[in-house]
């Protein structure tokens, strides 16, 4: 792929890098780290993609595993509790919700993190089977169990 | 909050966005934070490896050492360098797989054979220096303890980096259950 078309398709996708970045890391110097790692690695990686999938969804394997398993830079640990704070009403604000619910998914693990991200974009089973590696059954079983976690996590 | 009301918030996740020449520059190798910061310390033990290896003969007394006490010396710094270039190359090799299951498989394993290396190394640049500092020593009670002291702080410094790659790659294999 050329780099102005690579560009063209990062400009218009950046939104899941940042979500992404947002999801697996604290500090905005740490997003900022793992943005650039993400945009170097589907750079490296754009040769694959042949695209017979949407690049989005290619971009979403990509990135997430980048998350994943790219190196962290050791700060000092953040603890979530296990509940959200407990609130009068239901915020109604959505950047108050948007913070809200990424308070939530924060508390999951790596792995949980990239099915929910995946649900939450709207990707049906078959797209999140082909791009994380399960079964479309198991996808559906493991999303059930994250959905009632952050629910409960939310209430 | 209801499902729906999740999706759309996550959906709406307006940040500012990135210009492309901003993008473009962070396709490149020489601005690669992690990469960067690796380059940096390859710069660095080159110039002090080539600084040691100049005037170790002089200043450590290397001509009065046995040749393979000197070998050792060098194989001591070889094995420091060999392993930073490694990372290097790790770092810059990126995930490949086809599926996130897959490339998480594929770097648990490159991991874990890097890991091996940098304890090996490690424990190499440990020994060698050591054995050349040692070598035409003659000991006394004093000095047993001087050695004893320096074998325990590199005992712990591997220590310490093996418990470092136990939680990386325990953090991957953590991961690597929500997809099993």
């Amino acid at each position: 792929m050329e780099e102005v078309p690579f560009l063209q398709l990062i400009d218009q996708h950046q939104g899941i890098i940042h979500k992404i970045c947002r999801l697996y890391r604290d500090s905005s110097e740490d997003r900022e780290d793992l943005f650039q790692d993400i945009v170097y690695q589907l750079w490296k990686s754009a040769p694959a993609f042949e695209g017979r999938s949407k690049f989005s969804t290619w971009m979403y394997r990509v990135a997430l595993s980048v998350a994943i398993t790219a190196f962290r830079k050791k700060r000092p640990a953040i603890r979530y509790t296990a509940t959200l704070p407990e609130k009068h009403e239901a915020a109604e604000d959505p950047e108050e919700q948007r913070e809200q619910l990424f308070k939530a998914l924060k508390q999951l693990d790596d792995g949980d993190k990239a099915l929910i991200a995946l649900y939450l974009e709207g990707l049906n089973y078959q797209e999140m089977a082909e791009i994380t590696g399960l079964t479309e059954s198991n996808v559906g079983v493991k999303l059930n169990r994250i959905k009632k976690k952050i629910q409960q996590l939310l209430k | 909050m209801e499902l729906d009301t999740l999706q759309s918030a996550w959906q709406n996740n307006e940040l500012a966005p990135k210009e492309n020449s901003e993008i473009s520059a962070m396709m490149r190798e020489r601005t690669h934070p992690v990469l960067k910061g690796i380059r940096r310390q390859m710069i660095i033990e080159g110039i002090a490896f080539t600084f040691l290896l100049f005037a170790y003969y002089d200043l450590f007394d290397g001509d009065q050492k046995p040749i393979y006490v000197n070998v050792l010396l060098v194989a001591a710094m070889l094995f420091a360098l060999v392993h930073t270039i490694m990372g290097y190359k790790l770092a810059k090799g990126g995930v490949t797989g086809s599926t996130i299951k897959q490339a998480l498989n594929n770097q648990l394993s490159k991991l874990k054979g890097y890991a091996l290396i940098s304890v090996i190394s490690r424990v190499g640049v440990a020994g060698c220096l050591l054995f050349f500092f040692t070598s035409i020593i003659s000991f006394t009670t004093q000095k047993y303890w001087l050695l004893a002291a320096m074998i325990l702080i590199f005992v712990v410094q591997i220590m310490l980096l093996s418990g470092i790659w136990l939680k990386r790659i325990r953090q991957i294999k953590n991961a690597m259950e929500s997809f099993s």
